[in-house]
């Protein structure tokens, strides 16, 4: 941030701070307040209002995964046998909105017992107010999005789960954790049975989504993803301390892969491939079986570090490094291996507006870049990063690109989480366009 | 004395003036002793409560949650009060109007990242731990705010 303004945050700050009332007994403060709000009921969701037509109003245009690395059921083959650990059953139940209490994943397997939760019945109907906060696809027809909504019965807002079965012609709710609105920021999906809902704490799925079960023992899980069978989890445990978690698809069996440290916001699946980027700046090949230590993407001179990690196929995999950030722009430079990982060399470097970035890749050549500061902005290469275009651009005061992912040449998407609304972006055309697509039952 | 065997008093008169403060930071002061008292409703009344580790991560945790709840409903109410107060109350001479219309347009988790960031002086990792968030949530809410307060206040 301009360093002209930090004094005058911190002056801000301590105003308001001072200008707090002067603490009364505990008695007192209890008395004046009214009886607690009842507990979160089950909410029946109405049509969200409509603003732009999803994808059907473009012929061939079909709903997309949220990544490139999501299967289906038809693929689910567990590379590798992890025996389950566990199986304490103590029974859980979340407030509504105080958190639930936090327990820290430490370097050992955690005992990766589920609980289960007092869930409500699946809805039919959408929230009112629903608004987008990460998506997953197992097929083209088959997604769900996490979102948040308005509490029917109380202020505030809750969380909200809802499918859908036509590639996001429509939609609809479907069974929510008990869990605080913020308890979760993201959504994956391995097939039509196992599900996660992850975040400061980690939700699971065997049943579609018709009820969630919290995994005790993984607590900060910064990524998820799903490919052939096995999840792989990010668990941060605070600076330079992530490690990479794994567990069949089908069981809450979650397992420490390595204890080498990760950077916890880059994990990227494809089928049996997968990466990680340990603190050290190395790309890591990811098995249950362990890390592998691969090359070094980003130069010394690459102070913001990795900024994206993306599998564009069997063997190539690219790396956005970052420069230095100010006033909102960074210097993005792609490096790209093409032998698994091993050697990287500089592709290109993607436009300077934005500080904080994502990539993903639709195909060896095609690269999409994600960025924001002030702006929201999409970059896209079609020739491995050489030269670069802004395919979208909006003013909006800086959104999270959440889930910006290809399932296949053509078919993409992203969630802009932040100002003004959360909103679903789409395209069909390999990135060259995206468009608002609206979320309705 | 060990927080894990205070009465709810004792924690209460422990923590309630930071508490207080962040809520009015969260807020504004004329909401803050209204988030804080149902934040300690919910809290006391938890059955989880007696078996928390960390009581005043997570106190501070159930006030954001609060000031997150209210907020909605009582954003254009605070806006009014605040801009009201402004004039009269808090606004300091030495920040300009500006700044805390800019603050209050952010959201409040962003609000609270960057109260612990800027007037507690918390690292990314301490404040997730305070707030009971992932380091990576706080990183991402930091750049938000910047990313807004540069916009607004460019």
């Amino acid at each position: 941030m301009n360093d002209r303004l930090v004094p005058e945050i911190k002056r801000a700050m301590a105003e308001l701070a001072d200008a707090a009332p002067p603490t009364r007994p505990l008695d007192e403060l209890l008395a004046a307040r009214s009886a607690p709000p009842s507990p979160r009921r089950p909410r029946l969701f109405t049509i969200a209002a409509v603003t732009v037509s999803l994808a059907v109003a473009v012929a061939g245009l079909v709903f997309v995964r949220s990544r490139v690395d999501h299967e289906s059921r038809t693929d689910d083959t567990p590379t590798t046998t992890v025996a389950a650990t566990s199986t304490s059953t103590a029974t859980t139940v979340v407030p509504s909105t105080a958190p639930a209490p936090i327990a820290t994943a430490t370097s050992a397997a955690p005992a990766a017992t589920t609980v289960p939760s007092t869930n409500v019945p699946p809805d039919r109907a959408l929230a009112t107010g629903f608004v987008p906060i990460s998506i997953t696809w197992i097929s083209l027809q088959n997604g769900w999005l996490l979102g948040r909504a308005p509490c029917t019965d109380s202020a505030g807002e809750c969380l909200s789960v809802a499918r859908t079965r036509d590639g996001g012609q429509t939609w609809h709710g479907v069974a929510t954790p008990p869990a605080p609105a913020d308890a979760v920021d993201e959504v994956r999906f391995a097939n039509e049975h196992d599900g996660w809902l992850f975040g400061s704490t980690l939700w699971a799925t065997h049943d579609g989504g018709g009820t969630w079960q919290q995994v005790q023992g993984l607590t900060g899980v910064t990524r998820l993803e799903v490919a052939s069978g096995r999840a792989y989890a990010i668990v941060s445990g605070g600076s330079d301390t992530s490690q990479a978690f794994t567990a069949p698809s089908s069981s809450d069996a979650w397992t420490l892969v390595d204890p080498t440290p990760v950077i916890s916001n880059d994990l990227a699946l494809r089928g049996n491939t997968g990466y990680v980027i340990g603190t050290d700046g190395r790309v890591r090949a990811l098995s249950p079986a362990g890390l592998t230590a691969l090359g070094l993407p980003c130069a010394a001179t690459d102070s913001g570090g990795a900024g994206g990690l993306a599998i564009a196929d069997s063997t190539t995999v690219a790396v956005l490094c970052a420069g230095d950030g100010a006033m909102g722009s960074s210097a993005k430079h792609l490096r790209v291996a093409t032998d698994g990982g091993k050697t990287f060399a500089a592709a290109g470097d993607a436009p300077l507006g934005g500080t904080q970035t994502w990539l993903t890749a639709a195909s060896a050549t095609t690269y999409v870049v994600g960025a924001s500061s002030g702006a929201t902005s999409l970059y896209r290469s079609t020739d491995g990063g050489a030269t670069w275009q802004t395919v979208f651009e909006e003013g909006n005061g800086g959104a999270q690109l959440v889930d910006l992912g290809f399932t296949d040449a053509k078919h993409g998407v992203v969630v802009m989480n932040g100002a003004p609304t959360p909103t679903l972006l789409t395209t069909s055309d390999g990135g060259a366009t995206w468009t608002k697509a609206a979320i309705h039952d | 004395m060990d927080v894990m065997v205070m009465t709810d008093g004792e924690v209460y008169r422990r923590y309630a003036d930071e508490l207080l403060r962040f809520a009015s930071a969260l807020v504004g002061p004329a909401g803050a002793e209204d988030v804080l008292g149902d934040a300690l409703m919910r809290v006391f009344g938890s059955s989880k409560w007696t078996e928390v580790q960390n009581r005043r991560a997570y106190l501070y945790r159930a006030v954001l949650n609060q000031a997150r709840s209210v907020h909605r409903s009582t954003q254009r109410r605070l806006a009014r009060e605040a801009a009201s107060a402004s004039e009269h109350r808090y606004e300091p001479s030495s920040v300009r109007a500006e700044v805390l219309d800019a603050l209050r347009r952010l959201t409040v988790r962003e609000r609270a990242v960057v109260f612990l960031t800027y007037w507690v002086d918390l690292p990314p990792e301490a404040i997730a731990e305070q707030l009971q968030i992932t380091s990576r949530t706080v990183q991402r809410d930091l750049r938000s705010a910047h990313g807004r307060l540069e916009v607004l206040l460019g």
